[in-house]
């Protein structure tokens, strides 16, 4: 029995409970134990950990086995299940069943999600990577799809994607087989970069774009969005924060460690100039931009969110790409940082809903005074997503940014500040329109999230501090994760890289920014008089007297002047191919439908006949 | 260098970097007068704006994130200056480079922003959000120019880049290799610090000063100094 068998075997326990007593008070806080249970059994796993089941198929063995890479991702998983079961362990889980919906089926599909994905992290082979990568989606479209309605149609949406990408995943994997005739992983990485370019070209392009639809990687991401954010809320926190980077798993194991980035050069596109890596990277750097933009327009919270969650992993990918040691330290620093801080932003905006009702961006406004630590976690998220100091997604991001720079990439360089800059436009409107502004007046006797609620929130909020200020917590178990895909390890400290070419140290960054507000504090407080506080009505108008009735608020058409100048280029080019592609398939199907049901037989033995003599004449 | 020596320096950066702010918001308000042939303000003028500002005796405060923008937006260029090294002071500037400066200068932005926000006042919220706006303008050349520095001299960090340029002489200013570069750092540098033509988040006869509509007395002296900081922290980066 060794620790993964016991992992596993506590994560499908975890799931058998959850669907048993899932309509239980206290099953929120027991999922959450176990959820913690298993994080302590992967905390005692040391290097590669193998479990006892395995199984031979074509002389090929199936096996699991769970190395610091796989680790890592597991440890997210778990971090995010917590706080997700936490969260529902109240009052949000209350009034979620008394709404009508199952609360067991909400925990149970959870645990499943979490065991799907162990089973997945722990692949040692194709077949296993391939049973871990369907089940997680059918894991995921199970959580997707509990809230009814348009999240079942989204879910929909998501399976049919996601069975389109497991199809050429399929494909890659018995095209590997086929090709150096073997499954396990260790084999596949000494013989593939053997092969001939053309078809290392086909195995990359079908891994690639099979786990790519997954991550939500541009042409492949129009499902993400709806999908996660309508899913009950803690689910859609944990989807959010590392659902979609399930596939940046699995594309990292096959370009890092199978195919391997000096592999990569091999294939070049215009030789010398652009090759597959320059390609890579330049999806990434689409993937970021596009869907950040496409989140400053969005007024669902939610939603914003959401298309957020789909730009941050294309920073992902790019650091990982890109490959030296900070790069692709920034790209596995940046699921972790994205994961606490996605879950954070998430589950403020659903203590939010589930306080006033709406995540409508324009029917909210100054909940600061009546939700403070709504609000702080808030703050501390989108800090951390904008990627400033003192959080954590400043580290993973500067790290990213100094790769680009020791590599000499500018325009990704700039395509990756534009995604910043947009994050922040972004993330600014859903403070400002949420927490900022006028109070509503049917706002105005609401309270604070419950502590059943606002403990997970705080607890993320926490730990986003905390490893943006000693990033060099997370880096120990990233340059693990490096090793292990064979990666250039980064050297880190404590306080984050210590470098000749300009290092960062977030201790001491940290502790000048808040000596820095403590001398602003000292000046504000102890210099001038006392300010007194007035009321939200008490503020200038022209000359004209405010009044509750009359809405005080600028909130619709936040970005009005860039909208102006931007707003032509938002021409759903993507949307269009997707419905191209299934008029294009619904076209197929009436032509096949049409031989398939031929009155007059005769006349289709008459075609075949007149084919297959053309075929031979010509 | 010893903690003493690091202590010293540290409290002694943003102080003069203070200094030399006002200094700097003096010569252009007297340069704008002399243009408009005026006299313009004396000496000291900007420090006695300030002590007005702080002086006053209505200040009013729309709520507890109103008072830590201000906060922010002063203390963010505090720690800034700790970072941007000066003839016989580097700082901190080995533990941060130039990536870690340019973030560091947006977290007054958004502390004044959040500070607006809680201001409750629509004209404020419109000018934030025109500042923002500029920002993802500006901020694009600015980074290019980073950009272009870091891979010119190899480092992001500035104790070393100012060796090297001064080790070059004149001929190897970043000025004399990269003209085109510092054309535009010139220029993102000026919206940077939104002054005119780039003055567009404030506005003052559209959206009644934007963002400093319902700042007053030590907000609005905040803000002031904020300012000495932000011309400071600018022309010895853009140097």
């Amino acid at each position: 029995m060794t620790l993964l068998d016991l992992l596993l075997l506590l994560a499908a326990a975890t799931g058998a409970l959850a669907w048993l007593l899932g309509r239980w008070s206290g099953a929120g806080v027991l999922a959450a134990l176990l959820y913690a249970g298993q994080l302590a059994l992967l905390g005692a796993m040391d290097g590669n950990t193998a479990a006892s089941p395995t199984f031979r198929v074509l002389g090929q063995t199936i096996a699991w086995s769970l190395d610091p890479f796989g680790r890592f991702f597991a440890l997210i998983t778990l971090g995010a299940a917590i706080a997700s079961a936490w969260f529902m362990a109240g009052e949000w889980g209350r009034r979620y069943a008394q709404a009508g919906h199952s609360l067991r089926a909400l925990h149970g599909t959870l645990a499943i999600n979490v065991l799907a994905m162990l089973l997945l992290l722990a692949s040692s082979d194709l077949v296993s990577l391939f049973i871990g990568w369907e089940l997680v989606s059918w894991a995921s479209f199970l959580l997707m799809a509990q809230g009814g309605g348009a999240a079942v149609r989204a879910a929909l949406r998501y399976v049919t994607y996601a069975m389109g990408g497991a199809m050429a995943v399929l494909g890659g994997t018995v095209l590997a087989y086929a090709w150096t005739g073997t499954l396990d992983l260790g084999l596949l990485a000494e013989r593939l970069p053997a092969l001939e370019p053309g078809r290392l070209w086909l195995l990359v392009a079908l891994f690639t774009g099979g786990f790519g639809v997954k991550m939500g990687l541009l042409p492949f991401h129009l499902w993400q969005a709806p999908a996660y954010a309508e899913a009950p809320g803690p689910g859609t926190a944990f989807l959010g924060a590392i659902s979609s980077r399930m596939g940046l798993f699995a594309i990292a194991l096959v370009l890092a460690r199978l195919v391997t980035l000096e592999g990569l050069d091999g294939l070049q596109i215009l030789p010398g100039q652009f090759g597959v890596r320059d390609l890579l990277a330049w999806v990434a750097a689409f993937t970021i931009v596009l869907p950040t933009f496409t989140a400053l327009k969005q007024n669902d919270a939610r939603y914003l969110l959401a298309w957020h969650g789909i730009g941050q992993g294309g920073y992902m990918l790019m650091g990982l790409v890109v490959g030296d040691a900070m790069g692709s330290a920034g790209g596995l620093m940046h699921v972790f940082n994205h994961a606490t801080y996605q879950a954070a932003l998430f589950l403020s905006v659903y203590a939010v809903i589930h306080r006033t009702g709406t995540a409508d961006l324009n029917r909210l406004g100054g909940l600061v005074v009546r939700m403070p630590l709504s609000f702080l976690t808030m703050l501390v998220g989108i800090i951390g997503l904008a990627g400033l100091p003192p959080m954590n997604g400043f580290v993973s991001k500067w790290l990213i940014y100094r790769s680009l720079m020791a590599e000499g990439m500018p325009l990704l360089f700039v395509a990756s500040v534009i995604g910043t800059l947009g994050t922040i436009l972004s993330v600014y409107k859903l403070i400002h329109n949420t927490f900022l502004g006028q109070l509503r007046s049917e706002h105005e006797h609401i309270r604070e999230a419950p502590w059943s609620m606002t403990g997970p929130m705080l607890a993320l909020c926490a730990i986003v501090f905390v490893t943006g200020t000693a990033p060099g917590l997370v880096l120990g178990w990233v340059a693990d994760a490096q090793a292990a895909l064979g990666l250039p390890v980064l050297r880190y400290t404590l306080g984050g890289v210590a470098s000749a070419q300009g290092g960062l140290d977030m201790l001491w960054i940290v502790g000048v920014l808040f000596g820095g507000f403590g001398v602003g504090a000292l000046l504000f407080y102890g210099g001038g008089g006392r300010s007194r506080r007035v009321h939200q009505l008490d503020n200038y108008a022209g000359g004209h007297f405010l009044s509750a009735d009359v809405r005080y608020q600028y909130s619709d058409n936040f970005y009005a002047g860039l909208m102006h100048r931007i707003g032509p280029l938002y021409r759903n080019a993507f949307t269009w191919l997707e419905s191209a592609l299934v008029s294009a398939v619904d076209l197929a199907a009436l032509a096949m439908q049409g031989v398939y049901r031929q009155q007059a037989p005769a006349f289709l033995l008459l075609m075949t006949a007149v084919a297959g003599l053309a075929w031979v004449v010509l | 260098m010893d903690a003493l020596n690091l202590a010293l320096e540290l409290i002694l950066m943003p102080l003069v970097a203070f200094v030399v702010g006002l200094f700097m918001v003096l010569m252009m308000r007297k340069i704008a007068a002399r243009i408009q042939r005026r006299v313009g303000p004396p000496l000291l003028q900007p420090l006695y704006d300030i002590i007005k500002l702080y002086g006053k005796q209505t200040q009013i405060s729309h709520g507890l994130v109103h008072d830590i923008g201000i906060v922010m937006a002063v203390g963010g260029y505090v720690a800034a200056e700790t970072l941007l090294p000066v003839p016989g002071m580097d700082g901190l500037a080995d533990r941060g480079g130039l990536i870690t400066l340019a973030y560091l200068m947006m977290i007054p932005s958004l502390g004044l922003a959040l500070g607006v926000g809680q201001c409750a006042n629509p004209n404020g919220s419109i000018g934030i959000a025109r500042a923002l706006t500029a920002m993802l303008a500006y901020d694009i050349p600015f980074v290019i120019v980073i950009f272009g520095v870091a891979w010119h001299y190899g480092t992001t960090n500035l104790a070393d880049i100012i060796a090297l340029q001064q080790a070059a002489g004149p001929g190897g200013w970043g000025a004399a290799t990269m003209p085109l570069l510092a054309l535009a750092g010139l220029f993102s540098v000026h919206a940077m610090l939104g002054k005119q033509p780039f003055e567009i988040y404030v506005a003052p006869a559209e959206i009644a000063t934007g963002p400093m509509v319902e700042m007053g007395g030590k907000f609005l002296g905040g803000l002031f100094v904020m300012q000495t900081f932000q011309f400071y922290t600018a022309g010895v980066l853009y140097a």
